[in-house]
């Protein structure tokens, strides 16, 4: 297809759309006139009148709920003095939703080490060791992404409250859709296909349409609050694996360079790449490139190399029919 | 050269805006092309009007700031294209739906979306798969048929992320319409 092609069907399909809508199927509306109250759609107005006590009130209330959480957070730390925490405070913000990795450091080829039977169900279920938070929360999952620690969650939570900083951390989707592209990377995966929500948290497809507009899951994330309160953020603890899974190692089990990584595939003949990653380096510690699929168990060697976080994701994609990932898996492992 | 505004108009000047009669005209010659502009950009009718409603107030608010007819054409423009992009904001905020595609089209009557040939609905298909800043690109460079620089302008980005945009959103959807066929 040449680009005189593309451009001419872009401008036919644009013209297409457009004209299905014509002066006769306009709403009755007048032109803005010296009183532009007419020309408004109905709904809440913000005039010039009462803008200035609105915001005045606004930035009243924002302030009294900020000291609010300030003080209700250090309350909370200073009751509960006994339980120590395990986990160090952050020394870093939690990265950005938008950062998006550039490049991707392949670890250097280890040699290919059987793997022990492939755990077919990677679907996360909680560690034998839980890392203990301040105040005796525990997670009961790898903690992911965005935080590394309820300390991280909880300073988000006061930001929030007191001045509405991003807000997408109360949506699972949109943290879905974050981890997926800007952690992980995958930009072709902007969808959120399915959301389940249970007991055990909220279960996120994220995914892309076809050049036909149907939707594709990609992965089933699976998210939980880091915290107890109503307003405590979603985290990114895992996948619920079907088709493609990534059973080993276990979940929330330590590992060492080199890891040996498997799991079960059906359905595709797309090349399997493994990455590392670590919530403090934007880039792959460790990657592995190209595991030749077909339907059965998988398995693969990875190196990686400066892992100084207590938690790893490991990741599993495949694709490149459709689109570069069309399927992936991840794994929550710890480093100690 | 477009017609000074002027609080009190010259004998023989245009007409201007600010006479009252000059946001009356924009509004009759160009409020069906803005609506179907915001169509292109938030897929659904009833909203697309709604955001042409609020950007044509935008325009009578600063009317007394916007010069020139020739000016007020590109304001208004650029606010219904900062309109429509703060409707897909909100619709991803509250996910309403994840992205906007057929399935949006209510205030379309059924009909109206049959008639849309297969091989147009691919391409709209594929646009929605681009970001939004490269769908506005294309929108605006083969919809609208604005040159790379008034595109710049009514985006605030330089023309050289304008070039950048409408090659790689041109390159996606022809891999994605030639995968397609």
């Amino acid at each position: 297809m040449t680009g005189f092609d593309v451009e001419e069907r872009i401008r036919s399909a644009l013209h297409a759309r457009a004209q299905q809508v014509t002066e006769a199927d306009l709403s009755p509306a007048p032109a803005p006139g010296p009183d532009e109250t007419h020309c408004l759609p109905p709904g809440p107005r913000w005039t010039g009148r009462w803008l200035p006590p609105l915001l005045a009130a606004a930035a009243v209330i924002a302030v009294i709920a900020g000291t609010v959480a300030v003080i209700s957070v250090v309350r909370s730390d200073h009751a509960r003095p006994a339980h120590s925490p395990t986990a160090p405070a952050p020394t870093t913000p939690p990265p950005a939703p938008t950062t998006t990795p550039t490049a991707s450091p392949s670890g250097p080829a280890a040699p290919t080490s059987p793997t022990s039977a492939a755990n077919p169900s990677s679907a996360t279920s909680p560690p034998a060791t839980q890392p203990v938070e301040p105040g005796g929360f525990q997670l009961g999952y790898q903690p992911l992404w965005p935080f590394a620690t309820l300390v991280q969650a909880q300073e988000w939570q006061v930001s929030h409250r007191s001045g509405g900083h991003q807000p997408w951390h109360l949506d699972a989707g949109q943290t879905a859709l974050s981890f997926t592209n800007g952690y992980l990377g995958f930009s072709e995966l902007n969808t959120v296909t399915t959301q389940r929500t249970d007991a055990s948290g909220a279960h996120i497809g994220v995914g892309y349409h076809d050049p036909n507009g149907v939707a594709h899951t990609a992965a089933v994330l699976h998210l939980v609050r880091f915290g107890t309160d109503t307003d405590s953020p979603w985290e990114v603890v895992g996948s619920d694996d079907t088709t493609f899974t990534l059973g080993t190692p276990a979940y929330g089990s330590v590992v060492a360079s080199p890891v040996t990584v498997g799991g079960h595939i059906t359905g595709v003949d797309e090349n399997i790449r493994v990455a590392v990653r670590q919530l403090s380096t934007s880039t792959p510690i460790g990657a592995y490139c190209c595991l030749p699929a077909g339907t059965g168990p998988w398995h693969a060697s990875v190196a990686f190399q400066g892992a100084t976080d207590p938690t790893l994701t490991i990741v599993a994609s495949t694709g490149g029919h459709l689109q570069q990932v069309e399927r992936f898996a991840i794994q929550g492992v710890r480093t100690r | 050269m477009g017609t000074v505004i002027a609080k009190r108009r010259s004998p023989g000047a245009p007409a201007s805006l600010a006479d009252g009669g000059g946001i009356e005209r924009l509004y009759r010659a160009h409020r069906l092309g803005m609506v179907q502009l915001a169509l292109l950009l938030v897929d659904d009718r009833e909203t697309a009007e709604d955001v042409v409603q609020e950007a044509y107030a935008a325009v009578h608010r600063r009317w007394d700031s916007i010069a020139t007819e020739e000016a007020a054409l590109p304001y208004l423009r650029r606010s219904v294209v900062n309109g429509a992009r703060s409707v897909l904001r909100r619709r991803r905020t509250v996910r309403r739906y994840p992205q906007p595609d057929e399935s949006s089209l209510t205030s379309d009557p059924p009909d109206q979306r049959v008639l849309l040939a297969e091989e147009h609905r691919e391409v709209l298909a594929a646009l929605w798969q681009l970001s939004t800043r490269q769908r506005e690109v294309l929108v605006l460079r083969y919809w609208s048929e604005l040159t790379e620089s008034e595109i710049a302008a009514t985006l605030g980005i330089s023309i050289g992320a304008v070039k950048s945009m409408a090659a790689r959103g041109r390159d996606a959807l022809a891999i994605a319409l030639g995968g397609a066929s």
